[in-house]
């Protein structure tokens, strides 16, 4: 079908426009009809006539809801708003794309929702050179000599290395503070009272000399000093005429969407072609991978060209075509990824290129349109831009005093390294949007690691390289383990030592936020992960750990009129923060919510996903995704969640060497949980709010008491966490468990009474399957410990549970295995009597703990009746008239899934037709 | 009889002599003006209330030829080597420029990274622009030219506040702040010290940084 209508087309247009080409143009029609096919003809007959651009024509001859029909590429498309699927010929078949490389790093651009996905072939952007006068320039320190070089180089041409240094170190007043060095060697914490240091009410602009155009001289002359510039990329390959990025335009002549930027500037160079120009692949809307390269050499003055505008048709076209896309990508995107490696210039991190970088274009302002609803917009207000630069300095200089600079390989984190924006103070300058690109640094990525961008994991197969449709394993339990292991676990994990090590978090911890490092080698189920958090820009400061290290031996203030305790923090980096006003109010040490994160939201990377995209907005479009994938993919989001957090939370105690016992794991291990809920409601918007809301919410039940915590009790413990160089609390007394057969249970979770005061907890082993304590060893401790529904008190709930003791003699570790599973229990309910006619019998059944239920099986006087019951409830309907009156005995056989069985006791009845 | 002379703005050793029809050499080297000379040191800059003692005239005896005659005595009109240089972070070389003195476009010349031009003793104003792309505010959205304006002899001497203040203007130091008040000349000799890695930088001028305002601001030359 789709051939004859392209060659329909293909006539038509050629008819009426020789220069239309139906491979590259898009133009589409809008129809209404009671479904797609009705007045199809008309629309398609239309469009062929009328082949020129965005067609807004609308038939209303027909009734019923409206349509589209869409050329894009070559590719028809009808839009309506019940999902049609591309016809099958869109679709690829059966042949998997294969990643032999794993070069998954930039893929995530290609499986992105549509509004943000994008091809990753290498593309040239346009360079623009600005006064660096007009511009805010900063540098993280101790950056590697090379890289350092290549930037200085490629940015800043007319400077040497050291004036780029003295030029970051003169712009930022913490950075000349010798603060840093009088604490190297001492112990956390760190505050010390430091007389009149106190920041200024400014920042030094930090220019290098401009002469001024008017100037006094002597009659024997002068030197005259020209403006010094910064180079620019400029990304036309995500700005359009609408976009208020500077640079759009030359940047003084006009309003650009709404933004001023009066400033200077030169085009470098322009063209979407340019061999000389630095080279880009995108990773996500603003970020990319480019290589950079100096565009000029020192001494010579900057080349002289008139403005051409940029061609911004590649933007448009690109937004068209993404506006025109289905609302998700085919089921099979191979074809897409063989287009990837067919173009051959996609991005593979093969070789450590001191003039490689992640550069994100287009810092506050950018895109297809200007962005106005999002806050991305107005981060230049007040500062707040400024987020990145402390951050990684403030990582820097912690890492400096904890670990003397060499930090224990649990997380990378990907630092800010430059950032480069509009001067705010500048009085060109209103104070309403700036724009600018920031830099962070990809060399401490390995060369002998893959790197998986999470957005992929849905379309990864167990082999780690081949494409599978999305979410197309989440019925494999393995994949299911693999991933909730480097992925959730990993995640919970790295989140932990962020906060911990480092008194950070993520706002808004998206998953484009974080990449996953494998070994190579090594993609079997021990998966030797480590996380890369990759946008510290959107850390938060934790005040509380901030406070712990750098502030008075008193608990940290809380209230928003805190802030100028929280400036006299003894870390320069932290207190600059804490004295910017947009900092302190609404965007760092918040309240909790803000301070923890939203609940497990890295769980939800379906929102940048086709089921997202599927479903936002209609939920009959649930309906047409794979059946049921969707609810069994939400409950795995709701699994993996759990995961997520007990590893966060593990991860804490095991660091700090406490316990949260106070924290309620109720959501994990109601009896009443049904795990197939989701599958058997997942057409319902309900139970993806639930996952949320509800199910995710612990996470920050959790936060909340650690938070508490470590306001009140936990200062100590996090001082010594960081005097120990990052190194775990020692447990003096652990307790191991095991399975009925001595096999370690990972990841299990154990109700704990401690018998000296009767606290009961709920706690989780760990990998090996230990349960550390760090309370100071005594001899007399004994443990009540078990597996089963919690109820309140202790005692109450234990079905299996068994005292230990410390155990000195075994090094402090007690073994507790579990008990094996007992049969079902099973009741069936009284009928009251007589009995007359149709009747339904009920039973109760339920399986040991952690064993599930298989079938309940009613019998009448021994002999079956009817046939086993597979789910619940487990009622029987029962027509008294097929037996004769009289006195019988109904029970029931409940059998679990290990084939263990119990008859329930059985229960008389009257029968009386 | 010598006269005292107390220095305006605008005026150098050579603009004086110019206009009082005095040697330059014969006023600065004269003994006269020996403390000034140790004060001062350049006779291109000078400080508005500075004292010069102007000689007497001197007389040219030239032994007459002819009796009877007339004799003409032409004066030479004396100029003045002004040279400038164009520093991009270095001096930067090949590029065209136009120097206009005092409305009238003379010619120049280049002399190693500097570009070199004879003006008269007492030119006041040099304007000088540098071809190259530099886009600017204003109606014209594209200027190829960067145009400088110097007001000849207005520098004040480096060791003075006032002269310091000079030459941080011409550096362009002295921009706004955020909150549209001028810097102080304390904050801006510690912004200059911080830029230049010159410790400490604590606003306080000292050798290390008037060394560096003479280098970057070229005098003397």
């Amino acid at each position: 079908m789709n051939e004859v209508l392209k060659s329909r087309l293909r006539q038509g247009a050629k008819a009426e426009s020789p220069n239309f080409d139906v491979n590259t143009d898009h133009y589409g029609v809008t129809y209404q009809g009671e479904d797609p096919v009705t007045n199809l003809q008309v629309a398609l007959d239309w469009m062929i006539l009328n082949p020129t651009g965005d067609v807004k024509k609308k038939f209303p001859s027909g009734t019923g809801p409206w349509h589209k029909l869409v050329l894009v590429n070559a590719q028809i498309y009808w839009q309506t708003p019940k999902l049609v699927l591309p016809t099958a010929d869109a679709l690829e078949g059966s042949d998997p794309f294969v990643n032999t490389g794993y070069h998954w790093l930039t893929y995530e651009t290609v499986l992105n929702k549509p509004k943000f996905r994008k091809s990753n072939q290498e593309v040239k952007v346009g360079l623009y050179a600005a006064c660096l006068s007009d511009m805010q320039l900063w540098f993280r320190d101790d950056i590697d000599e090379k890289p350092f070089k290549a930037l200085c180089d490629s940015f800043l041409p007319d400077h040497t290395v050291d004036e780029v240094r003295l030029l970051s170190q003169a712009s930022w007043w913490w950075k000349q503070q010798k603060d840093l060095d009088t604490l190297v060697g001492k112990k956390a914490p760190y505050f010390e009272a430091l007389p009149d240091l106190k920041p200024p009410a400014v920042d030094h602009p930090g220019i290098f000399s401009d002469s001024a155009d008017e100037v006094v001289g002597s009659r024997a002359g002068l030197r005259l000093h020209l403006p010094r510039m910064i180079v620019m990329p400029y990304n036309f390959w995500d700005n359009t005429t609408e976009s208020s990025a500077l640079g759009t335009g030359p940047g003084f002549t006009a309003e650009i969407g709404g933004f001023r930027h009066p400033i200077p500037l030169i085009q470098v160079k322009t063209g979407v072609a340019n061999p000389d120009s630095w080279s880009m692949w995108p990773t996500a809307s603003r970020s990319s991978v480019m290589r950079l390269k100096n565009v000029k050499a020192a001494g010579i003055v900057w080349p002289v060209a008139d403005w051409v505008a940029w061609p911004f048709d590649h933007a448009e076209k690109r937004r068209n075509d993404f506006k025109y896309a289905p609302a998700r990508l085919p089921l099979f995107v191979n074809a897409t990824f063989k287009a990837e490696v067919a173009g051959d210039t996609h991005f593979k991190y093969a070789k450590k290129d001191d003039y490689l970088f992640s550069v994100k274009t287009g810092v506050c302002v950018v895109g297809f349109d200007a962005q106005l609803k999002a806050n991305k917009d107005i981060i230049g207000k007040d500062d707040e831009w400024l987020v990145g630069c402390m951050r990684s300095d403030t990582i820097m200089a912690i890492e400096k005093l904890a670990t003397k600079g060499k930090p224990p390989k649990d997380i990378l984190i990907q630092t800010e390294i430059m950032m480069a924006l509009e001067r705010l103070e500048s009085p060109n300058l209103p104070k309403k949007g700036v724009d600018g690109v920031a830099l962070r640094d990809i060399s401490s990525l390995e060369l002998d690691k893959h790197y998986i961008p999470p957005l992929s994991i849905p379309f990864i197969a167990m082999d780690m390289k081949t494409l599978t449709e999305e979410f197309a394993l989440v019925d494999n339990p393995a994949w299911c383990a693999l991933w909730q292991k480097a992925w959730a676990e990993a995640l919970g994990r790295a989140k932990a030592f962020f906060l911990v090590q480092y008194g950070m978090q993520h706002a808004n911890p998206n998953v484009q936020n974080y990449l996953i490092e494998f070994s190579a080698g090594a993609l079997g189920p021990e998966l030797p992960v480590r996380i890369i958090i990759r946008d510290v820009a959107d850390a938060l400061l934790c005040r509380e750990v901030a406070w712990a290290l750098f502030g008075k031996d008193e608990p940290c203030p809380q209230d928003a009129d805190a802030h100028a305790a929280l400036g006299e923090m003894r870390l320069p980096v932290l207190r600059y923060n804490f004295h910017s006003a947009a900092q302190c109010h609404h965007n760092e040490t918040g309240d909790i919510d803000v301070q923890f994160g939203p609940s497990g939201i890295q769980f939800l990377w379906h929102r940048f996903s086709n089921f997202y995209a599927a479903w936002k907005g209609d939920a009959d479009k649930l309906n047409e995704c794979p059946p049921t994938r969707l609810a069994k993919v939400l409950r795995l989001s709701s699994v993996w969640g759990i995961a997520h957090s007990a590893a966060y939370v593990r991860t804490i105690e095991s660091a700090l060497g406490v316990a949260f016992g106070t924290i309620r794991w109720d959501h994990l291990v109601d009896p009443d949980h049904d795990p197939e809920r989701f599958v058997r409601d997942g057409k319902n918007y309900a139970d993806y709010e639930r996952i949320s809301k509800v199910d995710l919410k612990w996470e920050e039940d959790a936060a909340a008491i650690i938070q508490v915590q470590f306001r009140d009790t936990l200062r100590g413990k996090i001082c010594d966490y960081h005097n120990r160089a990052w190194k775990p609390a020692t447990p003096t007394f652990q307790i191991r468990v095991q399975s009925p057969t001595g096999q370690a249970l990972a990841h299990t979770v154990v109700y704990i009474t401690e018998t000296v005061n009767s606290a009961t907890s709920m706690r989780f082993t760990d990998s090996e399957g230990k349960i550390p304590f760090f309370a100071k060893a005594r001899t007399d401790f004994k443990f009540e410990i078990g597996r089963g529904a919690h109820t309140g008190g202790p005692g109450a709930w234990d079905r299996t549970k068994v005292v230990l003791a410390f155990d000195a003699e075994a090094d402090g570790v007690a073994t507790y295995k579990a008990p094996a599973p007992k049969p079902p229990v099973v009741t069936v309910a009284a009928v009251v009597p007589p009995v007359v006619g149709t009747i339904t019998l009920s039973a109760t059944a339920t399986a040991d703990v952690a064993q599930s239920m298989a079938t309940v099986q009613f019998q009448l006087d021994a002999g079956n009746l009817g046939l086993p019951l597979a789910a619940l409830p487990y009622d029987l309907v029962f027509d008294s008239t097929t037996v004769p009156n009289g006195v019988h005995s109904i029970t029931a056989i409940a059998q679990d899934a290990d084939g263990r069985s119990t008859t329930a006791v059985a229960v008389s009845i009257t029968v009386a037709n | 009889m010598p006269e005292p002379y107390d220095i305006k703005l605008g005026d150098c050793v050579d603009s004086i002599a110019f206009s009082k029809q005095l040697r330059t050499d014969a006023i600065w080297d004269d003994d006269a003006n020996k403390t000034l000379r140790a004060l001062r040191k350049d006779r291109n800059v000078l400080f508005p209330g500075d004292i010069l003692t102007l000689p007497d005239k001197e007389i040219k005896w030239e032994a007459a030829k002819h009796t009877g005659l007339t004799h003409v005595f032409k004066r030479k009109l004396p100029t003045k080597e002004f040279r400038f240089q164009a520093v991009l972070g270095t001096p930067i070389k090949g590029y065209a420029c136009t120097v206009t003195i005092d409305a009238v476009v003379v010619p120049s010349k280049v002399d190693g990274d500097w570009i070199v031009c004879q003006i008269p003793p007492n030119a006041k104003e040099a304007v000088i622009a540098i071809d190259w792309n530099f886009g600017k505010s204003g109606a014209d959205p594209i200027l190829k030219q960067k145009t400088f304006t110097v007001k000849l002899g207005h520098l004040r001497p480096v060791d003075t506040p006032e002269g310091q203040e000079d030459r941080f203007r011409n550096l362009g130091l002295f921009s706004k702040l955020a909150d549209k008040t001028e810097p102080t000349l304390k904050q801006v000799i510690a912004l200059f010290q911080a830029s230049h890695g010159i410790e400490p930088a604590d606003g306080i001028i000292n050798p290390s940084t008037i060394t560096k305002l003479k280098e970057l601001t070229g005098d003397p030359l």
